[in-house]
């Protein structure tokens, strides 16, 4: 009993120091790692891949420096295998903070970038932000230093801070992404950034049919477009030009905020006996008003006209919206999901795709004024 | 078998077969039932709960007929020494070669998520060891670590109720689209996860509780095996469409991977670790069941040396299978030799002790 | 010795000279020629071992009286016996007794002289409290066991002696309350007692070792204390004492796993409190000897679980390490366990330097020169202060020990080595018994009943206790 008690512990250790060859060992201080990643499409088709790489500091005083690298190859896994040919060190994305796609690129799809990035069980998938660049990717992530902070780290701080401002909500990961492409009833849209003027810039958003990039809206109609779609970031600040007449005179820029409370929204979708569908969406939003720059006092008797005319507005806005969405193929709503899900024998007869661009969309949005703030 | 004591209780039963039957098929079972039954999965679950509470009435009913002895008692007396033997050396083989699927399922998971890069002998040769460590012990031992491993579930359930957050109704619906003969053959795939209650067969004498208890405590656990399967299923069928589960073989992973807590990142690294630890339990029950059947044959009080021997058996068939066609083909036989074993052996011996029995009192 | 008794001889000359002879003629065994009533009388006794002044007064006082009287009633007032056994007689003189013999009488007398150095009852320096009785277990077994009986004043209390070692003996106490001991337990270890066969028992460690279920495995199956209030609290629990004459620790058995982490100040404190410092106590376990290995499969094989800030500071003060992680630590742990162990032997004063020595001046330049990072500094330190938590002294050294088997584990397969390792450990832990009783009792078996004063511990009114076995019966 005892002799087989002291073989099995020998055998233990005999084990545990032959075998220790530390298979899976990757030492945390030899790992660079990979922050941000841009790919776009080469101009003889291949996948261009631009990294942004952590070089480890040398000492706890000193922060990290990071060195950009370009490389291309037929697919993204053999542009990663380029660039280690390249690049010093093992390069790994277990931590990478964004992923960026050119427009070109986005336009051929997103599945080739998307699909080893999610499936690879080494990468996170749940916080890198997934964006699409106005132009090619990799001149944002060449800019390497905004200031004196990194690009990656900059572009991660600054959608976060657009999440914020509800331009973009909510946070579309690689995870969602992949998901949003591989649901058949439901597409997405996803930040879309750009250079003006030697800065990085937000743009609005890049819409989105299945995986293909195929609209953008701008950052004014993109605040909207979340509060649409049933989202709220911690703000959606707008700034309109205020124009009324009757009863009273009001003229001037007025700043409102449409997320201080949850708007209620009601969406519908009808379908109809001889299977057409048509989608109610109606937006009742609460504003609070920030800013009016006009001579005019706010008074609470000119609040009702105020209310309605910027709900006229907002409903225009709202149409046009669609209507971008329509053109682009962009199912935002998930209203094919709800076909799929409700009504699944119609949606086995439909050509979505056709007939989602003349879906009927009756669309209101309400403004109710609850607080002037610091304006009366 | 001269370690007749009565050794575990009601509870502990309870325990024991739950972390019989939750093993390493937890992972995979959403994506195996979604590729049949899809929307109706949560049903397909329900009715394999179903089928199981009617196979444990029946070995309940077949083990109340025996007071005091287990499977292998009673095959010994009913098919003689000789067929007795032979069958209980083919109960022995089942439970080895569920125990080498329990094996190669979970060191392919591992191998694939979280040590990439090590050999999977030695991944097997860990499983083995820490099996063999386990088993040789006496059944009370095994049912109180698997009371203790109970409290793992708390995590997992958390982990996955996690997923809830990304939930979508309409992902799951419509719900009947597959019709019903679908559901129910995806309810067989489902009975092959919730294996491991045929513990009871090898166990019932160790039990230090009446028959009434017995019953009671298989079927609490058959319940809780099914509605933890069905949250698991549910969950996964919420947060993901079914062309999302198509594309993966462990969803549930998946479902963690997806999810960003604030203090650690990528909870799929700490999951799994906490997953194959149930994984080991349900390896160890079926590893004791086979020594204890083992035994049997030799007449030897100490499983001891058997337990080793069914580890090692395991191992070794573990080892064999390198592609994915061989381990679909182990996955068969387990299916078919589960079959015979926990269906149709079990109801014939019922059958037969019934008709002895009124043979009995007609005279 | 070999023979186990021997008659005593005709003259004193002969008595005292197989005494002389059977303890080799040691100096300090005096021999006292007398002359009572005009026989011849000698005492001999132990000079070392018997109190002067007692064996003056009780002793050579009523001997040197002259009216004669009747021997047998002569020594009133200490304890005397009549034997006529020279082996026993031997005996008692190594136990400080005085043997009178007297010529024509074919017995002799054993006069308990002993002489009694004790030290006063102080609080037991490694088991200091702060609220409660002050007083500690000394070298005394009969000192020790009025602390006890002082404080239970019940008539269940049962005492039982037995005589260990073969060359030199030592009483051992086996104390249990009649009606709250279970029958079995009391039985298993007074048939464990008697089974000890070593020459001598030295320690109450040699005691335990021959006694316990396990001796292979890393956990100590007896609590020993010295504090006569836990040891009670014990008692009226139902389990056992052990205790030997001439060491002041108490084993109790049996006892499980969670024992070790109770002290009386759980009970002197309110119960949130009380419940508070427990949590702590638990989690310093899981601390203990997880931390290194959690730190070790972090920076070697899942660094990406590390929140990106982290990421980057833990990676900085990496790059300068040439070691491996598992080296990095071991190195550590293995200064730390010098610091520790040097510390502990020397007088409190030079251990205080030794601390600022090892903490300050080698725990900076140790980073300065790139030997360790600072991360690893912090989790061996945390590591280090979460052994000392342990109330338990044998407890928080087995706990240092289980770090570095589940740091290998954690260097070699990350966090499946170190959910293994647990696995290991837990497995082992619910295969201990004491005495038949499972070691990790309210979680494996669970009984949700204990959780009460296990993790935490519910108001006194909830924890009551039931009797065990009913105090009509007796043996």
């Amino acid at each position: 009993m005892n002799k087989l008690k002291f073989a099995q512990l020998g055998m233990l250790m005999v084990m545990l120091f032959t075998v220790s060859g530390c298979w899976d060992h990757e030492y945390l201080k030899d790992i660079n790692l990979a922050y941000s990643v841009a790919f776009d499409l080469s101009e003889d088709g291949n996948i261009l891949e631009t990294v942004e790489i952590i070089v480890p500091a040398e000492s706890e005083q000193s922060s990290p420096k990071n060195e950009i690298h370009h490389s291309t190859g037929l697919t993204p896994r053999n542009a990663s295998t380029n660039m280690r040919n390249i690049i010093r060190g093992n390069m790994r994305f277990i931590k990478f903070g964004v992923q960026m796609v050119g427009t070109e690129l986005a336009k051929k799809g997103l599945k080739t970038v998307l699909d080893v990035n999610f499936r690879d069980p080494s990468n996170p998938t749940a916080d890198p932000r997934f964006v699409v660049a106005d132009g090619l990717a990799s001149d944002i992530i060449s800019k390497k230093l905004v200031g004196e902070i990194k690009i990656g780290e900059f572009l991660q701080q600054k959608i976060r801070s657009l999440e914020r401002m509800g331009i973009f909500y909510p946070p579309e990961t690689i995870n969602s992404v992949f998901l949003a492409t591989t649901n058949p009833g439901k597409d997405f849209v996803l930040p879309y950034l750009g250079i003006e003027n030697e800065e990085v810039v937000a743009k609005g958003v890049a819409l989105f049919d299945d995986e293909y990039f195929t609209g953008t809206l701008d950052t004014n109609q993109s605040t909207l477009l979340v509060l649409m779609s049933g989202e709220m970031g911690d703000n959606a600040r707008m700034t309109r030009k205020l124009h009324i007449t009757e009863p009273y005179l009001v003229q001037g820029d007025i700043s409102f905020n449409l997320a201080k409370k949850k708007p209620k929204r009601k969406f519908k979708i009808h379908v109809h006996r001889n299977g057409e569908v048509s989608v109610d969406l109606h937006l009742k939003t609460y504003a609070v008003i920030e800013e009016f720059t006009g001579d005019q006092q706010l008074k609470v008797e000119i609040l009702p006209d105020i209310q309605k005319r910027l709900s006229e507005m907002l409903t225009e806005e709202a149409d046009s919206i669609i209507s971008t969405l329509k053109q682009s193929n962009c199912d935002l709503f998930g209203v094919g999901r709800h076909l799929i899900a409700y009504h699944n024998k119609l949606w086995q007869t439909k050509n979505w795709d056709e007939e989602y661009r003349t879906l009927q969309f009756n669309t209101t949005i309400d403004v109710e004024i609850i607080s002037t703030g610091v304006l009366i | 078998m001269a370690k007749m004591e009565k050794t575990i209780t009601a509870r502990q039963l309870f325990f024991l077969v739950i972390q019989t039957q939750i093993g390493v098929s937890v992972l995979k079972i959403p994506h195996k039932v979604n590729e049949i039954a899809r929307g109706g999965s949560g049903i397909s679950i329900i009715i394999a709960g179903l089928i199981t509470q009617a196979l444990i009435l029946m070995m309940w009913l077949l083990l109340k007929k025996y007071p005091g002895k287990n499977l292998y008692q009673i095959l010994l007396g009913m098919a003689g020494p000789i067929f007795g033997r032979i069958l209980i050396v083919s109960y022995a083989a089942h439970f080895i070669l569920l125990g080498a699927n329990i094996m190669i399922s979970a060191t392919d998971i591992i191998h694939r998520w979280l040590l990439v890069s090590t050999p999977k002998w030695v991944l097997l040769a860990l499983f083995s060891y820490l099996a063999y460590f386990l088993a040789r012990e006496k059944l009370s031992v095994l049912a109180r670590f698997d009371t203790l491993a109970c409290l793992l579930f708390i995590p997992l359930v958390l982990f996955v109720g996690y997923g809830l957050n990304e939930a979508h109704i309409e992902n799951m619906l419509p719900l009947l689209e597959q019709g019903y003969f679908k559901i129910f053959t995806g309810a067989k795939d489902v009975t092959l996860a919730i294996y491991g209650f045929e513990i009871l067969l090898v166990v019932y004498p160790f039990i230090k509780a009446d028959n009434k208890q017995i019953l009671w405590s298989m079927t609490a656990a058959n319940s809780f095996t099914t509605f933890f399967y069905l949250f698991v299923v549910e969950v996964c069928l919420l947060a993901f469409s079914h062309d999302q589960l198509k594309l993966m073989p462990e969803p549930v992973i998946y479902l963690m991977k997806s999810m960003n807590f604030y203090i650690f990142d990528r909870a799929d690294i700490v999951f799994v670790p906490i997953w194959s630890i149930t994984t080991i339990c349900s390896l160890v029950s079926y590893v004791y069941s086979a020594a204890l059947g083992f035994s049997d044959i030799f007449k030897k009080s100490n499983h001891h040396l058997f337990s080793a021997l069914s580890v090692t058996i395991s191992f070794a068939i573990a080892f064999v299978p390198v592609t994915p066609s061989a381990m679909e083909k182990l996955d068969k036989i387990a299916e078919y030799m589960a079959y015979v074993f926990i269906a149709l052996i079990p109801l014939v011996l019922l059958l037969i002790s019934l008709i002895s029995l009124k043979k009995k009192e007609g005279r | 010795m070999n023979a186990s008794s021997q008659e005593m001889f005709d003259t004193n000359k002969q008595n005292v000279s197989f005494l002389q002879q059977a303890l080799q003629h040691s100096d300090d065994l005096l021999v006292r020629e007398i002359t009572r009533d005009g026989n011849a009388g000698v005492l001999v006794y132990i000079e070392s071992l018997t109190d002067a002044s007692q064996l003056e007064k009780h002793v050579l006082d009523p001997l040197s009286q002259s009216n004669p009287t009747e021997l047998s009633t002569l020594f009133t007032t200490i304890q005397a016996k009549e034997s006529i056994d020279l082996q026993q007689g031997i005996k008692s003189l190594l136990n400080g007794y005085t043997l009178y013999f007297e010529d024509g009488i074919r017995r002799f007398y054993l006069l308990e002289t002993p002489s009694h150095y004790e030290r006063s009852i102080t609080e037991p320096e490694n088991e200091s409290i702060i609220r409660g009785t002050h007083n500690g277990f000394i070298e005394s077994l009969s000192v020790n066991l009025h602390l006890i009986r002082k404080q239970v004043n019940s008539p269940e209390l049962t005492v039982r002696y037995y005589e260990l070692g073969k060359t030199t003996t030592r009483k051992a106490a086996v104390i249990y309350m009649h009606n709250q001991a279970e029958e079995e337990v009391v039985r298993k270890v007074i048939s464990r007692i008697q089974r000890i066969t070593l020459d001598h028992i030295m320690f109450t460690g040699f005691v335990q070792e021959m006694i316990e279920d396990n001796p292979y495995s890393l956990f100590p199956q007896h609590l020993m204390t010295e504090r006569p209030d836990h040891t009670n609290a014990y008692l009226m629990n139902g389990h056992v004492a052990i205790m030997l004459d001439g060491d002041p620790t108490a084993l109790i058995l049996p006892v499980s796993f969670f024992a070790f982490y109770k002290t009386p100040d759980d009970y002197n404190n309110r119960w949130m409190v009380a419940s508070f410092t427990r949590l702590t106590r638990m989690l310093s376990f899981i601390l203990a000897f997880q931390l290194p290995a959690i730190y070790i499969a972090t920076v070697s094989f899942h660094s990406s679980i590390l929140p990106l800030k982290l990421f980057f500071t833990v990676q900085g003060s990496l790059t300068r390490v040439p070691f491996p992680p598992l080296i990095e630590a071991l190195l550590l742990e293995l200064i730390f366990e010098l610091l520790r162990e040097a510390g502990l032997r020397l007088p409190s004063r030079v251990g205080q330097t030794i601390g600022i020595v090892g903490g300050l001046v080698i725990g900076d330049a140790i980073v300065k020169a790139g030997l360790v990072s600072y991360p690893m500094i912090i989790v061996v330190a945390l590591t280090a202060i979460s052994s000392f938590l342990i109330p338990s002294y044998e407890m928080g050294s087995a706990v240092r020990l289980l770090r570095f088997p589940l740091m290998i584990a954690a260097s070699l397969f990350g966090f499946l080595g170190i959910s293994f390792g647990l696995a290991i450990l837990f497995m082992h832990l619910c295969k201990l018994e004491s005495y038949g009783k499972p070691y990790f009792e309210p979680l494996a078996p669970l009984t949700l009943k204990g959780w009460k004063d296990t993790f935490v511990r519910f108001p006194v009114w909830t924890l009551r206790q039931k009797t065990k076995r009913s105090n009509t019966r007796r043996e």
